[in-house]
């Protein structure tokens, strides 16, 4: 499967939080990762405290 | 036998002839047919283009007066000659729709000159100026009429005193004093050429703002401007009455306590709005009829009208009467025909207001989000701080970006400034592809650029403070 892209605030945040893109779902145009994909991702791994 | 095209588009505007071009460069069998001569519909021909002529030659006519000493160019004088003016304005604007007609040629569009009338079924009758009336037969028809200025019931176009926008465009003397009814964006486009150009302009309006769409900061920005420019503005005053005599006009308006008040003026450019026009098309003859709440053609998500190989584009369907919004509905038409699904986005259709300064917005509007409960995050950075802007001697305005709180997600941008209508597209390309605002502040801008001052404002949304302030 191709690799969807991440936009360049949506990179920093998967290299952050060592996260890689294939565990996130893009819902950008093309599957694209948002910002915000990331941020809901990192929200589910980390449950609140 | 009449001829049969795959698509018969009636209107050659913005709307029209992009669809007629895209259609054949897909392989369609089309033709287009226009009442005027010259194609290109309202934009090219007496809207959009001969405005933004105008708006340029007046904008350097004030620069050479007021603007250009500061940058160490001295003229010994300045005057205006208005016929070179008017002139450059008709040659730009020939160059263009003659561009069209050689488009329509290089892909084997059809034109027709002449007013269509739809006859039933599938067959059009093209009244052509000789007199001769030509039957023409689409396997889809599509409406791309446009619309035309809206009258005031007591105050009649006459084309010399009381003037749409169209005569607007070509006063060939300066009026000495210009009433404008409507502070909506044509109001303030051709009052500012005409105040640049010397008249004392004085605009109506019986809404509390101008601009009643647009962000209230901005628009509130845009009125301190205007009137520093000289401009006048009368809010909450609803002409009611008119009287014309050989000298010109005075209008009785009706003001927020009941008074009443006289405006004296020697032309009235009446600008409160424009409407589908689909006069003579003959919609009875294949049993539609405008929508009678919203005074627009009702289409599906294909643009197919309730007959369903009549389809309809541009300012007769619902949405924002601007160009670019007609062209995107026409490419989207052409590909559906031959079988591709795109669509038109319109949440981000930029709408711009080529005043000095500019205004370009796209996105939602903070009303529109505290409507909507969405919580945001405001960025502004101002043209003061910017390089360039200091370079070219125009630092007024900002960039207002509106980014969701949550996500981060651009939601919307409101410029007022320099080149805010070019500015405009790049927010628009974000918002297409889902840009958070640190993505926009991430995204390398050159230095020096006016750009930068979005960048700034799209920085101080997500991380609080801009780098340069």
């Amino acid at each position: 499967p191709v690799t969807p892209r991440s936009s360049p605030a949506a990179a920093r945040l998967l290299a952050e939080a060592q996260l890689s893109a294939a565990e996130v779902t893009g819902t950008g145009p093309g599957g694209r990762i948002t910002k915000g994909d990331v941020l809901a991702a990192m929200a589910q791994r980390t449950p609140a405290a | 036998m009449a001829e049969t095209y795959d698509l018969l588009v009636i209107g050659a505007g913005p709307g029209g002839y992009v669809a007629a071009i895209r259609a054949a460069q897909l392989g369609l069998r089309v033709a287009c047919v226009d009442k005027r001569k010259q194609l290109g519909g309202t934009c090219l021909n007496i809207g959009c283009i001969p405005s933004k002529a105008l708006l340029d030659s007046s904008y350097w006519y004030v620069q050479a007066q007021q603007h250009l000493a500061s940058h160490g160019v001295r003229l010994s004088g300045v005057t205006l000659d208005l016929a070179t003016l008017l002139a450059r304005k008709d040659r730009i604007v020939h160059e263009l729709t003659q561009g069209i007609a050689f488009l329509f040629k290089k892909y084997g569009v059809d034109s027709y000159h002449g007013v269509a009338r739809l006859n039933g079924g599938h067959q059009v009758v093209v009244q052509q100026a000789e007199g001769t009336a030509l039957p023409l037969q689409g396997r889809h028809i599509l409406l791309a009429t446009g619309s035309v200025p809206v009258e005031l019931p007591f105050l009649p176009f006459d084309g010399q005193v009381v003037v749409s926008s169209t005569e607007a465009l070509h006063f060939t003397t300066v009026p000495q004093h210009l009433l404008i009814i409507g502070a909506g964006y044509i109001g303030l486009e051709l009052g500012s050429v005409w105040r640049r150009l010397g008249a004392e302009v004085t605009v109506l309006e019986a809404l509390p703002r101008l601009l009643p769409h647009t962000d209230s900061e901005i628009a509130g920005e845009l009125l301190k401007q205007l009137t520093r420019q000289g401009m006048q503005f009368h809010f909450q005053t609803r002409v009611i009455e008119a009287q014309a005599d050989g000298n010109g006009i005075t209008l009785v308006a009706s003001l927020a306590d009941g008074t009443r008040r006289t405006f004296r003026g020697d032309r009235v450019l009446v600008a409160v709005g424009r409407k589908p026009y689909t006069e003579g098309l003959g919609l009875e003859t294949v049993g539609l009829r405008l929508d009678p709440a919203s005074g627009r053609l009702a289409v599906d998500a294909d643009y197919r009208t309730a007959v369903p190989h009549i389809l309809a584009v541009g300012d007769l369907i619902a949405g924002p009467m601007l160009a670019h919004k007609a062209s995107a509905e026409g490419v989207v038409v052409a590909e559906r025909l031959a079988g591709m699904k795109p669509r038109v986005n319109y949440s981000a259709i930029p709408s711009v207001i080529y005043t000095h300064p500019e205004v370009a917005s796209v996105g939602a509007t903070e009303q529109e989000l505290q409507q909507k409960g969405i919580r945001y995050r405001v960025g502004r950075f101002p043209f003061s701080a910017n390089g360039r802007a200091k370079a070219l001697g125009d630092t007024t305005g900002w960039v207002k970006v509106l980014a969701e709180e949550d996500t981060d997600r651009l939601l919307g941008v409101h410029i007022i400034g320099p080149q805010a209508s070019e500015l405009i597209a790049e927010c628009a390309t974000l918002l297409e592809f889902h840009a958070s605002a640190e993505d926009v502040a991430r995204c390398i801008h050159p230095h020096p650029s006016l750009s930068e001052v979005l960048a700034e404002a799209a920085r101080m949304a997500w991380a609080g403070k801009p780098l340069h302030s």
